[in-house]
């Protein structure tokens, strides 16, 4: 018997639980000998392979085993039992991605006429269909192109207005919160002769206190998008991958490790510019 | 609109052959699943989904073209084993007489392309 990591557990365990779900549905075959079939399957592809067994390297074999539901003769069986089949084991695949594409057109065309709030509920309607019906296939690269065509312009809209939000929330509001907090603006809405003092005081230091604000708020933005990046990139492991693989299915697995340097670089970059924006200051003064 | 036609056309034309296929690989003695699949591997386009075989070799037992046996390994769980029957015998042959037939038919109505062009 192979040895799995806990995650190639799972992953066999869902493998398995899918096989059992259409075999118990099709009949004519016992679900166990078709499970022995497919553990026999694997204990000898896996037969040499380094132990404990990764849910990479296991992956690998399933997918070319393929969609659990290869396990049965779908075609064997009379149109209307396949229409009940499905109806049993949840929404046909392609229904769920012409839903998908129909509510995404839908909001784009109507935000387009009626204004982009419009697209909102659709956009995040045709966001759940999407996952489910990436879900329903058991490995998206297995996907049909037909479907991904009509699941993906949701999927990648949507991902990307994340990854601007992930990205970008903290940068911003730093910056925002700094030049807030330098604005001039402010300080005369602030009463009170403590604050009244520290103006006077401030003013008579630098007197073109609004442009100073722009520019440290421009820094401190910069300085914290290179933190947060690089923190992001160095936080990568456990948890956060888990997340961030989560929220961007399918495409965030495949690429992980190139957005992981992606984000350290980019992040380095922000830090030097923010650097260099800070000495330009000192110089000019 | 090629690419679905062709699509299509593959997808017939494997799940014929694989029925073919995989009478022909235990026509020579008794093998187990997954020696099956790793002899139809061989063949290029094939297989593109290796749990189709197993569905195939159920069917064709309960068709009663195959036997089956179950033996214990040495190396793991107990192996279930295919071996042609007389009826599949009977079936292979007539199945590889039409295919020899067609495919010489197909490979005449290619050369007779080839030298008019």
């Amino acid at each position: 018997m192979i040895q799995l990591t806990p995650e190639a557990q799972r992953l066999r365990e869902e493998y398995f639980r899918r096989i059992r779900g259409y075999v118990s549905v099709v009949g004519g075959t016992a679900a166990d000998d078709v499970l022995a079939e497919v553990q026999g399957h694997l204990d000898q592809e896996l037969h040499g392979v380094s132990q404990p067994v990764s849910a990479m390297c296991l992956s690998t074999v399933l997918k070319r085993l393929g969609e659990p539901s290869s396990w049965v003769c779908l075609d064997d069986l009379p149109w209307w039992r396949r229409g009940v089949l499905r109806a049993g084991l949840g929404p046909d695949d392609w229904r769920l991605a012409y839903i998908t594409f129909a509510l995404f057109v839908v909001g784009i065309l109507g935000g387009m006429i009626f204004g982009w709030l419009w697209c909102v509920p659709f956009l995040a309607v045709s966001f759940v269909t999407a996952r489910a019906a990436m879900i329903s296939v058991m490995f998206p690269a297995s996907m049909p192109l037909g479907q991904k065509w009509l699941v993906y312009p949701t999927l990648i809209v949507v991902y990307i207005l994340l990854a601007v939000v992930v990205l970008a929330i903290v940068p911003v509001l730093i910056g925002a919160v700094t030049f807030v907090a330098l604005d001039p603006r402010t300080w005369h809405s602030v009463s009170g002769p403590v604050a009244q003092n520290l103006i006077e005081e401030i003013q008579h230091w630098r007197p073109d206190q609004e442009t100073l604000a722009i520019l440290v708020g421009i820094s401190a933005t910069l300085a914290a998008a290179g933190v947060w990046w690089i923190l992001l990139a160095c936080l990568y492991g456990g948890w956060v991958r888990r997340f961030l693989e989560a929220v961007f299915h399918p495409f965030f697995k495949e690429s992980a490790e190139k957005l992981r340097r992606v984000s350290l670089v980019a992040g380095v970059v922000m830090a030097v510019l923010a650097f260099l924006c800070v000495v330009l200051r000192k110089v000019r003064t | 609109m090629t690419d679905i036609f062709y699509d299509n056309w593959v997808t017939q034309l494997r799940k014929g052959l694989l029925d073919l296929c995989i009478l022909n690989a235990i026509a020579r003695g008794r093998l187990y699943g997954y020696d099956i699949v790793r002899q139809l591997r061989q063949v290029e386009g094939l297989v593109i989904s290796e749990g189709t075989v197993y569905p195939i070799l159920s069917r064709l037992h309960r068709d009663g073209m195959v036997e089956t046996s179950l033996e214990e390994s040495s190396e793991g769980p107990a192996r279930k084993y295919y071996l042609l029957s007389k009826s599949g015998q009977e079936l292979l042959e007539r199945m590889n007489h039409l295919w020899t037939v067609i495919l010489e038919g197909v490979r005449k109505i290619q050369s007779r392309k080839g030298t008019e062009q």
